[in-house]
C-alpha cells in the first residue's frame, strides 16, 4: 500500500563523513518535500593557502582530508608543477601512479568493508559484524593494512604524505622494498576474491534503481586514467584540466552549505562508477572479470553500483600496481638518488586534476613571481555529487512509497552512502564522559 | 618490534583541533637528537631518546582507522588529542582509557575522524593486540579554520610533553 502520509527526517545520515540530512514529506499521496541537504559548516581551506609559499601548499592541502590526503597532495603538486612548468621524470610519474593506487586501495577497502557490508548484512555498523563475521572483517582489515604499508612505502606515511614534493620525490623506495610490496600485493588475491564473492552473494540487496545521468571522470587513451588525463564525460567531448570550470559550473542552493555542480544535464556523478562508465575498456583483465561477475557494464546508471565499481577498482589497482612495480624492477637505470628535477618558481597559474577515491579533484593556484600563492580554488568530488544525489532521491522516492517507512529510510540512506560522500573530514574532537 | 609510541592526532587546519600534531612537532624540536635506525619504517620519525627512554613519535593526523594498525605494533601508547573534558582552555589532563568513555559526535566508525572508541571496540572484537593506552587530553580554546594554536594551547605544549614523557617512566 502506498504511504499517503509520510514524514522522514533523517538527521545526520550515519556512516558517511560529516553531516547531511534527508527530508521527505508526503501528504495525501503527494510528495511535498524530498530533499538532500548538507548542513556542515562551509570550509575555507582555499583561503588558508593564499599567502603561503609553493613548498608548503601540498602539505597544507593534504590536511584537508585524512582519507584523501594523498589525492590532495598529488593534485596540489600537479597544480604547482603546472604553474612553474615542471616536468617530473618518467620514474616519478610511475611512483605517483602507485601512490594513487595505494590511496584507492585504502579508501575503497574501508568503504566497501566497513560502511557498505553492514548495510548488505543487515547490521548497524562494522562493530557487530566483527563479532558475527570476524573472519571476513579480519580479511578487510588485512587488505587495509597492506594498502597502508604501500602508502607508507611510496609516500613516506600512511596519511599526510611527506615524500611527495614539487618536482618529484624526496626519496624513492629501494628495489628490495618494492619487491616485498609486490609480494604482499600478489599475496592478497585470495582475500580480494573472498571479499568479492561475499559482496556478490549479497548483491541482490543493492536496490535496482536507475536514473540516467552524466558521468564525469579523467580519461586517457593510454591507461585507466587516475593520475593523468583529460576531463571526460559520457555526454560530451573531452577537454584539458585547465578547462575544469566549464565542467563544474558550481552554484549555490538554499538548503545546503556546500556548493553543487552541473554540466551537460541538471547534475552529474563522479567517482568509481563514473570512471568505469567512462574508461571500462582500459580496466585491467582481472578487474574486468570481477565487473563481469556483477554484470557491471558501461554505461551503468544505478548509483548503488558505485560500491561494486569500487570493488572492481580494488582489483584494478592491485593488478596495475604489480605491473608498475614489475616495470620498475626490470629497469636497470632505476636510481634512488635521482628523485627530483630542478626548477625555479615563477609567476603563473597552474591546474591539477587527479582521480581520488570519490572522484575527480581539481586544484587551481595562481602564484606571484616569488612563488607565493595569490589565489586558489579546490573543487572536491563530493560537492560535484550533491546535485546528483538530490535528483536521484526525487526519482527514487515515488518508486518506493509503497514500502514500509524503515525500508524507505534505509534505501535513502544507502543511496547517500553509495556515493561515499566526504562532507567533512576536518574535525574529530573527542568528547570525554566519566563512567558512573 | 617497537614497544612504545607517543602518537598525536588531529587536524592542523582547525586551530586547537590540531594540538596533538603541534605537540609531536614540539617534541621533535626539543627532545634529544634522533638516532636513525636502518629498520625505521618510513612513516615514522626516527626513534627519539631522552632520559634513558626510547619511543617513537608519530604524527597520525586524521588517519582514523589506520590507528588500529599502529596500535598493533606497540605495547604502550600515549595518545595526545584535543578533547572536551570541561576543563579550562589549554588545560592538560591525563586519562586512563579504562576509566573514561569516549564518544565522537556519532557512535560510528569513521574513515576520517579518529573514532578512538570505535577503533578500540573493533580491535577487541577481532582479537587484535591492544596496547596499554593513556590519553593526554588538551582542552581547546578555539576550533576554527586556522593553522595556529590558541595562546592557551601554545603555552601548554611544554606541559603536554612533560606529561606524556612522565607517563613513560
Amino acid at each position: 500500500m502506498v504511504n499517503t502520509n509520510l514524514n522522514i527526517d533523517i538527521h545526520h545520515v550515519t556512516r558517511v563523513e560529516g553531516h547531511g540530512n534527508i527530508t521527505v514529506n508526503v501528504k495525501d499521496g503527494k510528495i511535498e518535500k524530498c530533499q538532500w541537504s548538507v548542513v556542515e559548516a562551509p570550509r575555507f581551506f582555499e583561503a588558508m593557502v593564499v599567502g603561503q609559499k609553493w613548498d608548503v601548499l601540498h602539505h597544507i592541502t593534504s590536511r584537508i582530508c585524512g582519507i584523501c590526503s594523498i589525492g590532495h597532495t598529488l593534485t596540489s603538486l600537479k597544480a604547482t608543477e603546472s604553474a612553474f612548468g615542471i616536468k617530473i621524470s618518467p620514474m616519478s610519474s610511475k611512483l605517483r601512479r602507485l601512490a594513487v593506487h595505494a590511496e584507492n586501495l585504502q579508501s575503497h577497502t574501508l568503504h566497501v568493508g566497513y560502511l557498505i557490508l553492514p548495510d548488505l548484512m543487515g547490521v548497524g555498523s562494522v562493530i557487530p559484524l566483527a563479532s558475527s563475521h570476524p573472519a571476513e572483517v579480519n580479511i578487510v582489515v588485512g587488505l587495509h593494512k597492506v594498502a597502508n604499508q604501500m602508502s607508507g612505502l611510496v609516500c613516506g606515511r600512511t596519511t599526510h604524505p611527506q615524500r611527495l614534493i614539487p618536482g618529484g620525490f624526496t626519496k624513492y623506495p629501494t628495489k628490495d622494498e618494492l619487491k616485498a610490496l609486490r609480494d604482499k600485493l600478489d599475496g592478497s588475491w585470495g582475500d580480494i576474491t573472498t571479499v568479492a564473492k561475499l559482496v556478490l552473494s549479497l548483491a541482490g540487496k543493492l536496490p535496482n534503481f536507475t536514473r540516467e545521468t552524466e558521468f564525469i571522470a579523467l580519461t586517457s587513451k593510454d591507461e585507466f586514467a587516475l593520475y593523468d588525463g583529460l576531463i571526460g564525460s559520457t555526454d560530451t567531448e573531452s577537454a584539458p584540466v585547465e578547462r575544469y570550470l566549464e565542467y563544474t559550473n558550481e552554484y549555490l542552493v538554499p538548503e545546503s552549505t556546500a556548493k553543487y555542480a552541473k554540466h551537460a544535464r541538471k547534475s552529474y556523478m563522479v567517482g568509481a562508477l563514473a570512471r568505469i562508465n567512462k574508461n571500462y575498456d582500459r580496466l585491467s583483465p582481472k578487474a574486468k572479470e570481477v565487473a563481469a561477475m556483477f554484470n557491471l557494464k558501461p554505461v551503468c546508471h544505478n548509483p548503488y553500483m558505485n560500491s561494486v565499481a569500487q570493488l572492481v577498482e580494488i582489483v584494478h589497482s592491485t593488478e596495475d600496481s604489480i605491473r608498475i612495480i614489475d616495470e620498475i624492477l626490470a629497469d636497470n637505470s632505476y636510481n634512488i638518488k635521482n628523485t627530483c628535477v630542478e626548477f625555479k618558481p615563477k609567476a603563473g597559474r597552474g591546474f591539477g586534476g587527479v582521480e581520488v577515491p570519490r572522484g575527480i579533484l581539481f586544484h587551481d593556484y595562481t602564484y606571484n613571481e616569488r612563488g607565493f600563492c595569490e589565489k586558489a580554488n579546490c573543487i572536491i568530488p563530493t560537492n560535484q555529487n550533491h546535485a546528483n544525489i538530490q535528483h536521484d532521491m526525487e526519482a527514487l522516492v515515488p518508486q518506493i512509497l509503497d514500502k514500509p517507512k524503515p525500508e524507505i529510510e534505509l534505501t535513502l540512506e544507502m543511496l547517500v552512502r553509495a556515493y561515499d560522500p566526504c562532507i567533512s573530514c576536518s574535525t574529530h574532537m573527542l568528547n570525554v564522559k566519566f563512567k558512573e | 618490534m617497537h614497544s612504545t609510541a607517543i602518537i598525536g592526532v588531529g587536524n592542523k587546519l582547525m586551530g586547537d583541533e590540531g594540538v596533538g600534531i603541534h605537540a609531536i612537532e614540539y617534541m621533535r624540536e626539543t627532545l634529544s637528537s634522533p638516532q636513525k635506525r636502518e629498520s625505521q619504517a618510513p612513516s615514522r620519525d626516527p626513534r627519539f631518546h631522552g632520559d634513558d627512554m626510547q619511543f617513537d613519535l608519530i604524527d597520525a593526523g586524521t588517519g582514523g582507522v589506520t590507528l588500529l594498525h599502529m596500535f598493533e605494533e606497540y605495547d604502550r601508547v600515549i595518545l595526545i588529542d584535543c578533547a572536551d573534558f570541561g576543563g579550562t582552555p589549554g588545560e592538560v589532563k591525563r586519562f586512563d582509557l579504562e576509566k573514561v568513555s569516549l564518544t565522537n559526535d556519532d557512535s560510528q566508525i569513521s574513515l576520517h575522524g579518529t573514532s578512538i572508541a570505535g577503533i578500540l571496540e573493533l580491535g577487541k572484537r577481532l582479537g587484535k593486540k591492544i596496547p596499554k593506552i593513556d590519553i593526554v587530553a588538551v582542552q581547546p580554546a578555539k576550533l576554527d579554520y586556522s593553522m595556529d594554536l590558541s595562546k592557551e594551547c601554545s603555552l601548554s605544549l611544554e606541559t603536554i610533553a612533560t606529561v606524556a614523557k612522565g607517563l613513560l617512566r
